[in-house]
């Protein structure tokens, strides 16, 4: 079959043949055909041409009212500033008593608790779980708080080890038909017999006060199983209000805590593990929460987690999912957000708010990761958002670093996020923390 | 169109963040100038010899900066080695100036592979704080480095006479289609092509032809688009992700670490037959195998003869029992894994393969003796014995491509205790392409050798612009995946 003749100027006529045929094809427009072609022009001696101007068309943006045109720039201080700006006027609940109560622990014995909304940036106890540590190492205080009955997450939390016989019923913003209370972070569980979930503190940690959180049902002698550090007994909960909470263990450290509910028809939050004194944060993440999830909390879970609850801070922090490419208008958002704030000052009033900005979101432009347009002007209309709801602003986008940050910490020799350039890994994570604390304190008047 | 001559010379230069890679469009019109001017000297052997190793150290440089060093430092002592055992009469010597060679060359290897990972290793043991050297690798260091042993030992053990220019080894080392990934060229195949004048028949041509854009197709529309779009998020944070997810992961990986690598040794079978050179086979449709003995038959090729070459057999290979045998296979498939890179990790891959290649070969024997054969029609046992070899091969690529041992145990546990079949239907939307691109590269890879081969025959009668064509298109689809925008990642509810 093989032919006598050296063919071996072949190849270079077939790699000559294509080379000019890519160029007369770079400098012709083609039709984009769905699913055959994505771009219209094919570069392939992109990298010897001279560097052209960036071209992607900014579509015109709507500023939310009260905001001068611009961008970057902003008159408006907050927006270039890294430290937290109070727009509340009501003394009571402005950062000030906040901070006040914070700086009374380093002299006096007591509690100080944070409350924190947000999405999947913050889930397995990111952020939170670094803050806490950082803010207890300061103000005192030792466990993680409030955490939910089974793990919503498959990540290790940060604080202790959990594990759970997955059997419990999860009903959750995402799947609630029958409309359960579900509690702050958005899930509300039930035992479907033999359910059980254990916790164990990691580094010689020991849980001191453990409580339960449960709703109300109709069997007035619920009761749950209790091991604690191998030794059982069972102990019934209260049930006299809508949310109850139940002394499971008090002042005695634990290190191993087993809990099985055998009662399918009592709505189980989780527990929360703390000391009697020090600083708090309850992480209350949910997954894909645009904000707009927590709308469906009841008042009555929400007054409920407030009797026992009584947060100095409550901090919302949304944005990854609001976050639509290039958008510019973000009204929908901006509607949403009233609505919670305005739920949280009924329910859990007297707590001043902190509202935390988006943080950087990168995207692919032609070949390379830059902060998509969207971010500046959602981090603007959440500021607007602050100032007309009367709540604090943090811009997260900017005390990370601003511009491009996320495709740094992505493509840095050290990662600080994951290569989806949306969420932070555990240095990220850390390294925000750090910088949150640091503005926090910085902050005080 | 406005070209800038300033960045045309930049683009000669060494560039650290792009360096130069087969798949680039840079390589593509290098190449082409290249097949110029060899066309204008390959039949003046002096001078093509020159031509082509200059030319390949420039390749080189092009992908490695000032490293390329190295291989010029590696060739001058072994050529100069070689020359001397061959010469040496006493046996004690000549093993001792092979000992050197092999002590060099492992010497030089270590030195940028694995001084790091031993610095680490004291650290952990020893609560010291030793900075680590953080060498960059020299491209291609592995694959010469095994080259050039293979080189000297060959001379000692007497296979054959070393060459007897300077230059006519140099070329052998650093023939750049094979410099970067492969494959590990033996130079009893690669010497006799030397001083051979080129000649590219039909087939050659066609082969050539078929292969290029093989790895073409593998490298930047399989594995390039399957990672960029999907596997990359997963394998970042598995613990993110439900079972199901992850072993859609893993069946990716699996897909993109063979077309990834074979890939490459395809463009580099492919350029070289179009020069007018033959590199052996490296991979043959691996995740065809029934068993992994059979496996490492077929993956790898040239590392796996490698080992066994220089590894396996002198450390007494079958000859001395059976649980010598067991024994050796375990220890040069720990130090293959070791090859691969400077971490447990790898080490624990290579570990699991030693292991079932043992357990294998204790079938065999179990078999032949008790003469047991299964009942069962040959298809559908060679079928079953594809499933499970296949399987096991990507339960190890999870520690191979795992950076760390919790990655891989969360990882293995998500699939194992929180699979959620449920969230299918939306996984398989959104990443659809992923999914399409996937099974079709099964698809292919189901293909067997004997086809692939006669479609090779049957291309090298087709004319001049069928092959034009043929090439463009391959490239087109290329650059296309290359240039879209990736999928963004979604993240399911649990």
């Amino acid at each position: 079959m093989s032919s006598n003749k050296n063919k071996i100027t072949h190849p270079a006529l077939i790699i000559w043949a294509a080379i000019i045929v890519l160029i007369l094809l770079s400098s012709v427009k083609l039709p984009v055909i769905p699913y055959i072609n994505s771009y219209s022009h094919i570069d392939l001696l992109q990298d010897i041409k001279a560097d052209k101007k960036s071209v992607i068309p900014i579509k015109k943006i709507t500023l939310p009212a009260g905001v001068a045109p611009g961008m970057p720039q902003m008159v408006n201080n907050a927006f270039d500033s890294t430290l937290i700006v109070d727009y509340a006027d009501d003394a009571s609940v402005m950062m000030q008593s906040f901070y006040s109560k914070l700086n009374a622990l380093k002299t006096k014995k007591g509690k100080v608790r944070i409350a924190y909304f947000g999405d999947s940036f913050i889930e397995a106890d990111y952020i939170t779980g670094e803050l806490r540590d950082k803010l207890q190492a300061i103000y005192g205080g030792s466990g993680p708080g409030f955490v939910p009955m089974q793990s919503i997450v498959a990540d290790d939390y940060v604080t202790f080890k959990f594990n759970s016989n997955t059997s419990w019923a999860d009903y959750n913003f995402h799947n609630n038909p029958q409309k359960y209370p579900l509690g702050l972070m958005g899930h509300v569980f039930y035992s479907t017999g033999r359910s059980w979930s254990q916790y164990s503190a990691t580094n010689n940690n020991k849980f001191k006060n453990i409580y339960l959180y449960t709703g109300k049902t109709k069997d007035s002698l619920a009761s749950v199983t209790v091991d604690e550090d191998d030794k059982e007994n069972t102990v019934t909960v209260n049930d006299d209000s809508y949310i109850n909470k139940t002394v499971i263990s008090s002042n005695t450290p634990v290190g191993k805590l087993k809990l099985s509910c055998t009662n399918t028809a009592l709505p189980v939050y989780g527990l929360s593990m703390e000391d009697s004194t020090g600083v708090y944060i309850d992480n209350y993440g949910f997954r894909g929460n645009t904000g707009a999830l927590s709308l469906q909390l009841q008042p009555d879970v929400m007054k409920g987690f407030a009797s026992y609850f009584k947060y100095d801070l409550i901090i919302v922090h949304y944005g990854l999912n609001v976050l639509v490419h290039n958008d510019t208008n973000y009204l929908w958002f901006d509607r949403t957000m009233a609505k919670f704030i305005e739920k949280i000052k009924t329910n859990f009033p007297g707590a001043p708010i902190l509202l935390v900005g988006s943080s950087d979101v990168a995207y692919n432009e032609q070949g390379t990761y830059v902060t998509d347009p969207g971010v500046p002007v959602l981090v603007r209309t959440e500021n607007e958002i602050a100032r007309k709801n009367k709540v604090a602003f943090w811009n997260l986008y900017y005390s990370m670093g601003g511009e491009s940050t996320m495709a740094k910490w992505v493509e840095g020799d050290t990662t600080f996020a994951y290569r989806d350039y949306m969420h932070v890994n555990e240095r990220g994570a850390n390294k925000i923390a750090g910088v949150f604390l640091d503005k926090l304190l910085h902050s005080q008047k | 169109m406005n070209f800038s001559l300033h960045k045309f010379f930049e683009e000669l230069l060494y560039n650290k963040k792009d360096p130069l890679l087969f798949n680039s469009s840079f390589f593509l019109i290098f190449f082409a100038l290249f097949l110029l001017i060899y066309l204008a000297l390959y039949k003046k052997a002096t001078l093509r010899l020159y031509f082509l190793t200059l030319f390949s150290l420039y390749f080189f440089y092009k992908a490695s900066g000032w490293y390329v060093v190295f291989i010029l430092i590696a060739a001058v002592v072994d050529y100069n080695l070689s020359h001397l055992i061959y010469n040496e009469v006493n046996k004690r010597k000549k093993k001792i100036l092979m000992l050197t060679s092999v002590s060099l060359n492992l010497a030089l290897l270590f030195t940028f592979k694995y001084t790091d990972f031993f610095i680490s290793i004291i650290n952990d043991v020893s609560s010291s704080h030793l900075k680590l050297l953080k060498l960059g690798l020299p491209v291609g260091i592995s694959f010469y480095t095994f080259e050039n042993l293979s080189y000297t030992v060959d001379v000692y053990r007497g296979h054959f006479k070393p060459v007897n220019r300077f230059i006519d080894y140099l070329f052998f080392l650093s023939f750049f289609p094979k410099l970067m990934m492969g494959p590990i060229v033996r130079a009893a195949d690669f010497i006799p092509q030397i001083n051979r004048e080129p000649f590219v028949d039909n087939r050659q041509l066609s082969e050539g032809l078929y292969l290029l854009c093989s790895g073409i197709i593998k490298k930047m529309v399989i594995s390039d688009f399957l990672t960029a779009n999907y596997v990359q998020y997963i394998f970042d944070g598995p613990s993110r992700h439900t079972g199901i997810e992850c072993l859609f992961a893993v069946y990716c990986y699996a897909m993109v670490i063979y077309c990834d690598f074979s890939g490459y040794s395809d463009m580099a079978r492919g350029i070289a037959k179009w020069i007018g050179f033959d590199i052996n086979i490296n991979f043959l449709s691996p995740y065809q195998s029934a068993t992994i003995t059979e496996f490492w038959r077929r993956w790898h090729i040239s590392l796996s003869t490698w080992l066994k070459d220089y590894l396996y057999i002198p450390l007494g290979g079958n000859r001395k029992g059976k649980f010598n045998q067991y024994k050796n296979l375990f220890i040069t498939m720990l130090l293959g894994g070791f090859w691969h890179g400077a971490s447990w990790n790898f080490i624990f891959w290579g570990a699991l393969h030693g292991t079932a290649l043992a357990l294998d070969k204790w079938r065999m024997a179990i078999a032949k003796k008790m003469k047991i054969s299964f009942r069962l029609p040959h298809g559908l046992k060679r079928a079953i014995g594809i499933i499970i070899t296949f399987h096991f091969v990507c339960f190890c690529w999870i520690f191979f491509k795992c950076t760390t041992f919790h990655d891989s145990w969360v990882m293995i546990g998500q699939i194992f205790t929180n699979f959620r079949p449920d969230v299918a239907g939306v996984l398989f939307t959104q990443y659809r392409p992923v999914l399409i691109i996937l099974v079709t590269a099964f698809l292919l890879h189901a293909i067997p050798v004997k086809a692939e081969v006669k479609l090779q025959q049957r291309m090298a009668n087709w004319p001049l612009t069928a092959m034009v064509s043929y090439f463009l298109i391959c490239l087109y689809i290329a650059i296309e995946l290359k240039q879209a925008v990736p999928i963004k990642p979604v993240y399911l509810q649990f």
